[in-house]
C-alpha cells in the first residue's frame, strides 16, 4: 500500500502534462537540437542555484524560492545529499560530486531506460526531462538536481500512452536501445507544440542517434500521437 | 525437391504488434549493460596509445592509492603469466574461411600493435570513475615501434615486419594470402571493347557503433560462471570463454538480454572485446568472489576494434557503346590486423557478385590483404561490402561512359556466371522453382515509385532554382538469401494449446519474436497469438543461428517448419487416441491443424480445439497433495546445410532475387555539400513475412549505407598513426537531418531460399548503398567520385578538377 507521500508524489496525468511544459530552470547541458525542443521562444535566466525565473511561450513567469529548490548537504565522507523526484516519486540519495545524472538514476536508483550510448553528451539516449525540460544526463551533475522533478522514458510511457502505442505501431524500434531517448525528446516537444510539423520534429530528434536507422517512421509516429493527444 | 509453394498464408505477411515493442518504447528492455549485479566490482583493461608500442617501464604505484582500487593485475603480474587466450584461428568459422592453425594470443602483452589494442595492465575497482582514475594516473614509458598503416605499404619488402613468428602463414611477415580468381579471357576481351579505362576504388575503414558498447557482467555460482554479455553468439562465446577458464562448456552459462546493436560485429567472439573482456570478468570475479563488470568507453571501443576494413584499389573495365560489359579486372589491397577475420576470398573483393549475378564472361580479381596497424575488425552489415561496391561501381561507370539508363545496363547484363538471364531462370524451371525475372521486377516497381524516368537526365544537365545541382542514382545486387551452418529449433506445446519456439536468444532488433511466431504458426497451424519466442541462454537446449543475422529468417523458417510438421505429427497421433467421434476411423494423413483446430480433412466443420488434445497429452499424474502435474509434446528438428545458399534437400544454387535502389540528391557546387531528398529501396525478400519489419530494415540499411558513403570513416594522424576520432562527435553517423524522404517497396519473387522462399534483408541494403552515392553524384555534377566516403572536400575538388 502506498504511504501518504508516496500518493502525494505520485502526479496526475493531467499535472504531469502541465508541468511538462514549465521549464523551472536548470543549468542544462546538451546538444542545440535537444535544447530545441524546449522552443526557441523560451528564456531561462537563472539568478542563483536556488532562485530561477523562467518565461516560455505557454506559461507566463513561475519563480521558485529558495525553500523549495534546496542546497545539496555535504555529509561525512564527501558526499552529497539530494532530494528530488523521479516519475512523480521522492527520492532521497547521495552523490559523488563528480557522479552524473545518468549514474545516480542507472545505477543508484536503477532507472534502466535511461541509457549510455556515446557518454559524452553527443547521442541522446540518456536523455531525461528535468523540470520538464530534456537534458542529457550524462553530461549533468547528480548534485546538481536538488529540489527537482525528473522524468524518464518509463514514467512518461505511463503519462503519455499514445506516444508509446505510436511507437510501437510504427515499429521505431529496432534494437530498441535509442528508443527511450527519442521518447523523452518527443514527449518534450509534444508538449511544448502539441502540432509539431514535420521540419520541427525532425529537428527536435536531431540530437538522438540511432545506429539502426529508424529515423523515418520517428516523424510519423510523433505526428500520430499528437493527433492521437488532440494537442494537448 | 523444390521449395514448398505457398501464397495463401494466415499469418504471414500481416502486421502484428511488435512482441518487444512495449519494453523497447518504455525503457524496460535489458541489456546486458544494464545489468550491475549487487556488490559488483569493475574491471578496466588499459590500451595501447601508439600505433606501434612496447612498455618499457610501468609506475601504478599511484593509482594504488586511490580509493575504491581494490587490484591492479600488470602484464607483469605471476597470477596471469603465460595466460593465453582462444585466437582467431581455431573458431571453427575462422578456419573454414581461413587455415586452421593453433595459435593462441597472450592475454595481456607488453606490446601493442596499434593504437587501441588492450594491453598492459587491469585496474580493478568498486566503481567505473575509479577505474578510469586510476588508470589515467598509471605512469607508462613507452618505446615507440615502426608503424604502417597503408596495405599497399605493408607489403613492401622493406615495411617493417608486423607480426613476427607468422612468416610461415604470411608471406613477407605482413602479407595475408589473398586471392586471385579469374575466368574467361580479360586481356582478349579488353581488346575486343568499344572502350576500355580504369578507375581508383577507395572505401574507408568504418566503425560499428552499436549503441551498446561491450560490457560483460561475470558471477560465480560455485564452480560455474555465469555471463551477462553483449554479444550476438551467446552459445560461441561459452565455448570460448571454457576454454580460456579451463571449464568444460556446460560450466559456462552466456546470457543475452536484449542487445544494442550487434550487426554482425558482436559476432567476434575471437576478439578481446568478447572473450578477452568475459576472460577478465570471470577472472576478477573468481579471485575476488565478487561479481565483476568489465567495460569499454566509447573512445576505446571506436580504438580497439574496427568493422569495415580500409580497402583501396582500381577497377579496369571493357564495356561496348550498348552498355555489355565484357571484362572486369579488379585489384584491391585491404587492411587488417592480427587476431582479425581475414575478409579475403572470392565473395569479399567482388568477384561473386559478378558471377552470382551477371553475365559478363571474363573477369579476374586480385586481393591483396595486409597486417597493418589499423584495429582488428570482423565485420558490420556486412562483410560483403567491397565486393558489392565494385559491382555497382561497374555498372554506374559503364552507364555514364555511354550515357545510358544504368538501369538499362543492370537488365542487359543480369545473369548467372557468364550466362544471360533466361539461363539463370531455367535452373530455376529445372527445380520447380517460380521463374518471374527478379531484377526486372524490382526496376519496374522501383522506377515507378521513384518516378525515374522523369527524373533521371544526362550528367550535370539539371541544376535547380537554388543553386545545386540534382542528381540521380541507381544500384543493384541480388538480394541476401546466404544459408549457412546448422540450426536446431525446439517447439514445446503447452497445455493450454500454446507453443514455445526453443532456442538461444540474441535479440538483434529485427522483430525476430513477432516474425519468428508468425512463420511457427503458419506453420503448425495455430493463431500467432500462441506463439511465443521467449528464449533462452547459451544453454538452451536448441541452437538458432544468429536470430535475425544473415541467415537468419531462411535458416529459422526451415528449421521450424521441419520442427512444425513433427509436432502437428505428434499432435494428430495423440488426437487418434483419444477416440473422439470427431476423428472416428481416421489415420494421422486424414487430419489437418488450422486456426488451432485439429478436423479431418473430409469433415472440417467436426472440429477439436488444440487445447483439448495438448491437456491430455500426458496422463494425469495425480500427486499425494492432490495437484496434478501434465506432460508436453516437445519436438525438434535440425536444418543443415553444408554451404551457401542451398536446395531444400541439399546443394547449392544460384541467387535468383534481387533487390535495386534509387536516390535522388542535391549537390551544392559551394560548399560540397550533398543533401539525400529522397530513396526508394526495392527488395525481393521472396516472402514478406512482417510487412512493417521488412520495410524497417530497408530504410534501416540505406541509413546505415548512407553514412558509410558520406560522412564515416576513421581519420589517421598518420604521422603518430594514431586515431583523431574516436568518438561520435567526430565520427559522423547519419542523422535525423541528412535525408527527406525514405520509402521501401517489398518484391515476392518466392524465390529468395528460405521456407516458402521467404529470405533476408536490412544487411543487404547497408550493404549495397554506398555505391548508389557515388551514381548519384556523377549524375549530378558529371563528374565520377569512386573513392568513398564523399565528402565535401572531393565535391569541392572535382569541380575544380572539371573546370
Amino acid at each position: 500500500m502506498k504511504d501518504k507521500d508516496e500518493e502525494k508524489a505520485v502526479l496526475s496525468r493531467r499535472q504531469f502534462l502541465k508541468d511538462a511544459g514549465i521549464v523551472l530552470g536548470t543549468s542544462a547541458v546538451g546538444s542545440a537540437a535537444l535544447l530545441s525542443a524546449c522552443g526557441t521562444n523560451e528564456i531561462t535566466k537563472t539568478d542563483t542555484v536556488t532562485k530561477t525565473s523562467t518565461v516560455t511561450k505557454n506559461v507566463t513567469t513561475t519563480v521558485v524560492e529558495k525553500e523549495t529548490l534546496p542546497l545539496p548537504i555535504e555529509t561525512e565522507n564527501g558526499r552529497l545529499l539530494i532530494s528530488f523526484t523521479v516519475n512523480g516519486k521522492k527520492f532521497d540519495a547521495t552523490v559523488e560530486p563528480r557522479e552524473t545524472l545518468h549514474h545516480l538514476l542507472h545505477e543508484q536508483l536503477g532507472f534502466k531506460s535511461v541509457k549510455t550510448f556515446c557518454s559524452r553528451g553527443g547521442c541522446g539516449s540518456c536523455s531525461v526531462l528535468l523540470d520538464g525540460r530534456p537534458v542529457l544526463s550524462c553530461m549533468t551533475f547528480a548534485s546538481s538536481v536538488g529540489g527537482k522533478d525528473i522524468w524518464t522514458s518509463d514514467g512518461i510511457g505511463k503519462e503519455m500512452p499514445e506516444l508509446i502505442e505510436a511507437y510501437i505501431d510504427n515499429e521505431c524500434m529496432q534494437c530498441g536501445y535509442c528508443t527511450p531517448g527519442f521518447i523523452v525528446t518527443a514527449a518534450a516537444l509534444l508538449k511544448r507544440n502539441g502540432n509539431p510539423s514535420t521540419d520541427e520534429i525532425r529537428e527536435a530528434l536531431a540530437g538522438n542517434l540511432c545506429r539502426c536507422g529508424t529515423y523515418p517512421v520517428h516523424i510519423k509516429a510523433v505526428h500520430e500521437a499528437a493527433s492521437a493527444m488532440g494537442g494537448k | 525437391m523444390a521449395d514448398e509453394y505457398k501464397d495463401d498464408f494466415l499469418y504471414v505477411g500481416k502486421d502484428y504488434r511488435r512482441k518487444d515493442g512495449p519494453e523497447k518504447a518504455m525503457g524496460t528492455a535489458i541489456y546486458a549493460s544494464d545489468i550491475t549485479l549487487p556488490n559488483s566490482l569493475f574491471a578496466k583493461v588499459m590500451t595501447c596509445p601508439w600505433a606501434h608500442a612496447k612498455i618499457k617501464k610501468m609506475d601504478t604505484s599511484k593509482a594504488e592509492k586511490i580509493e575504491g582500487v581494490v587490484d591492479i593485475i600488470r602484464y607483469d603480474d605471476p597470477r596471469i603469466k603465460d595466460t593465453k587466450l582462444m585466437s582467431s584461428w581455431n573458431h571453427p568459422f575462422t578456419a573454414y574461411l581461413t587455415e586452421n592453425v593453433e595459435e593462441l594470443k597472450d592475454f595481456l602483452p607488453s606490446e601493442g600493435f596499434y593504437d587501441g589494442e588492450e594491453m598492459g595492465v587491469i585496474i580493478v575497482a568498486e566503481s567505473e570513475d575509479i577505474c578510469e582514475e586510476a588508470m589515467n594516473a598509471v605512469e607508462v614509458e613507452w618505446e615507440q615501434l615502426p608503424f604502417v598503416l597503408d596495405p599497399e605499404d605493408s607489403i613492401k619488402k622493406d615495411a617493417p615486419i608486423y607480426y613476427p613468428g607468422r612468416e610461415t602463414m604470411i608471406g613477407n611477415g605482413n602479407e595475408i594470402p589473398g586471392c586471385e580468381f579469374s575466368m574467361g579471357d580479360v586481356d582478349k576481351a579488353f581488346k575486343e571493347s568499344d572502350e576500355v579505362w580504369t578507375v581508383p576504388v577507395a572505401e574507408p575503414m568504418i566503425n560499428w557503433v552499436g549503441a551498446e558498447m561491450p560490457q560483460v557482467t561475470c558471477n560465480w555460482e560455485g564452480e560455474d560462471v555465469v555471463v551477462y554479455a553483449h554479444t550476438q553468439q551467446p552459445y560461441d562465446l561459452s565455448l570460448y570463454t571454457a576454454a580460456n577458464l579451463g571449464l568444460k562448456q556446460c560450466q559456462v552459462k552466456v546470457i543475452t538480454p536484449y542487445s544494442g546493436g550487434t550487426f554482425g560485429e558482436r559476432a567476434f567472439v575471437q576478439h578481446f572485446n568478447d572473450q578477452g573482456i568475459t576472460y577478465i570478468a570471470a577472472m576478477v570475479a573468481k579471485q575476488h568472489k565478487r561479481p565483476c563488470k568489465c567495460f569499454i568507453n566509447r573512445a576505446d571501443q571506436f580504438r580497439s576494434a574496427r568493422s569495415q576494413c580500409y580497402m583501396h584499389g582500381e577497377i579496369k573495365i571493357g564495356a561496348n557503346k550498348n552498355g555489355k560489359i565484357n571484362a572486369v579486372s579488379i585489384k584491391n589491397f585491404t587492411s587488417h590486423q592480427r587476431a582479425g577475420l581475414w575478409i579475403t576470398g572470392s565473395a569479399y573483393s567482388g568477384y561473386d557478385h559478378f558471377t552470382d549475378n551477371t553475365c559478363v564472361q571474363n573477369i579476374k580479381m586480385e586481393d591483396h590483404c595486409a597486417v597493418t596497424s589499423q584495429p582488428p575488425g570482423w565485420w558490420f552489415r556486412c562483410e560483403q561490402n567491397i565486393g558489392s561496391y565494385n559491382l555497382g561501381i561497374v555498372n554506374s561507370e559503364v552507364a555514364h561512359k555511354f550515357g545510358l539508363d544504368p538501369t538499362d545496363v543492370a537488365i542487359l547484363n543480369n545473369g548467372y556466371e557468364g550466362h544471360d538471364v533466361d539461363y539463370l531462370y531455367n535452373i530455376a524451371k529445372e527445380h520447380g522453382l517460380p521463374t518471374r525475372d527478379s531484377l526486372k521486377a524490382c526496376i519496374e516497381t522501383g522506377k515507378k515509385a521513384f518516378g525515374w524516368d522523369s527524373k533521371f537526365h544526362a550528367d550535370g544537365a539539371k541544376k535547380l532554382p537554388n543553386g545545386r545541382y540534382h542528381g540521380v542514382g541507381f544500384i543493384w545486387d541480388h538480394a541476401w538469401n546466404d544459408n549457412v551452418n546448422t540450426i536446431t529449433v525446439g517447439l514445446s506445446l503447452n497445455q493450454d494449446g500454446s507453443v514455445n519456439i526453443l532456442g538461444q536468444r540474441d535479440d538483434l532488433g529485427t522483430n525476430d519474436k513477432t516474425t519468428y511466431s508468425q512463420i511457427a504458426a503458419e506453420c503448425i497451424g495455430i493463431p500467432y497469438e500462441m506463439v511465443n519466442y521467449r528464449c533462452g541462454d547459451s544453454t538452451a537446449p536448441f541452437q538458432l543461428k544468429n536470430p535475425g543475422g544473415s541467415m537468419g529468417v531462411i535458416s529459422q523458417s526451415r528449421g521450424i517448419m521441419r520442427a512444425a510438421k513433427k509436432l502437428r505429427t505428434a499432435i494428430f497421433d495423440k488426437a487418434l487416441t483419444l477416440n473422439l467421434p470427431e476423428f472416428k476411423d481416421a489415420v494421422v494423413d486424414d487430419l489437418d491443424l488450422k486456426e488451432g483446430y485439429v478436423f479431418k480433412k473430409s469433415a472440417p466443420n467436426a472440429k477439436v480445439h488444440i487445447s483439448d488434445i495438448a491437456a491430455t497429452c500426458l496422463p494425469y499424474a495425480t500427486q499425494p497433495w492432490g495437484i496434478s502435474c501434465k506432460g508436453v509434446i516437445m519436438v525438434y528438428d535440425t536444418n543443415v546445410t553444408k554451404r551457401k545458399w542451398g536446395y531444400p534437400d541439399g546443394g547449392t544454387r544460384p541467387r535468383f532475387a534481387r533487390q535495386c535502389h534509387f536516390i535522388e540528391v542535391e549537390v551544392d557546387p559551394d560548399t560540397g555539400e550533398i543533401f539525400m531528398t529522397n530513396i526508394n529501396n526495392v527488395v525481393d525478400v521472396g516472402v514478406v513475412i512482417s510487412p512493417k519489419s521488412c520495410r524497417g530494415q530497408a530504410y534501416g540499411g540505406a541509413m546505415q549505407g548512407l553514412g558509410r558513403a558520406y560522412s564515416e570513416e576513421y581519420i589517421y594522424d598518420k604521422t603518430y598513426g594514431v586515431i583523431l576520432n574516436p568518438d561520435l562527435q567526430e565520427y559522423k553517423i547519419v542523422t535525423m537531418l541528412d535525408f527527406e524522404t525514405a520509402e521501401a517497396e517489398l518484391e515476392e519473387s518466392h524465390n529468395a531460399g528460405g521456407e516458402w522462399g521467404c529470405g533476408g534483408i536490412g544487411e543487404d541494403v547497408a550493404t549495397l548503398i554506398p555505391a548508389i552515392l557515388s551514381d548519384a553524384v556523377r549524375n549530378a555534377i558529371g563528374v565520377s567520385i569512386t573513392e568513398q566516403p564523399i565528402t565535401p572536400d572531393k565535391i569541392i575538388m572535382a569541380l575544380k578538377d572539371k573546370k
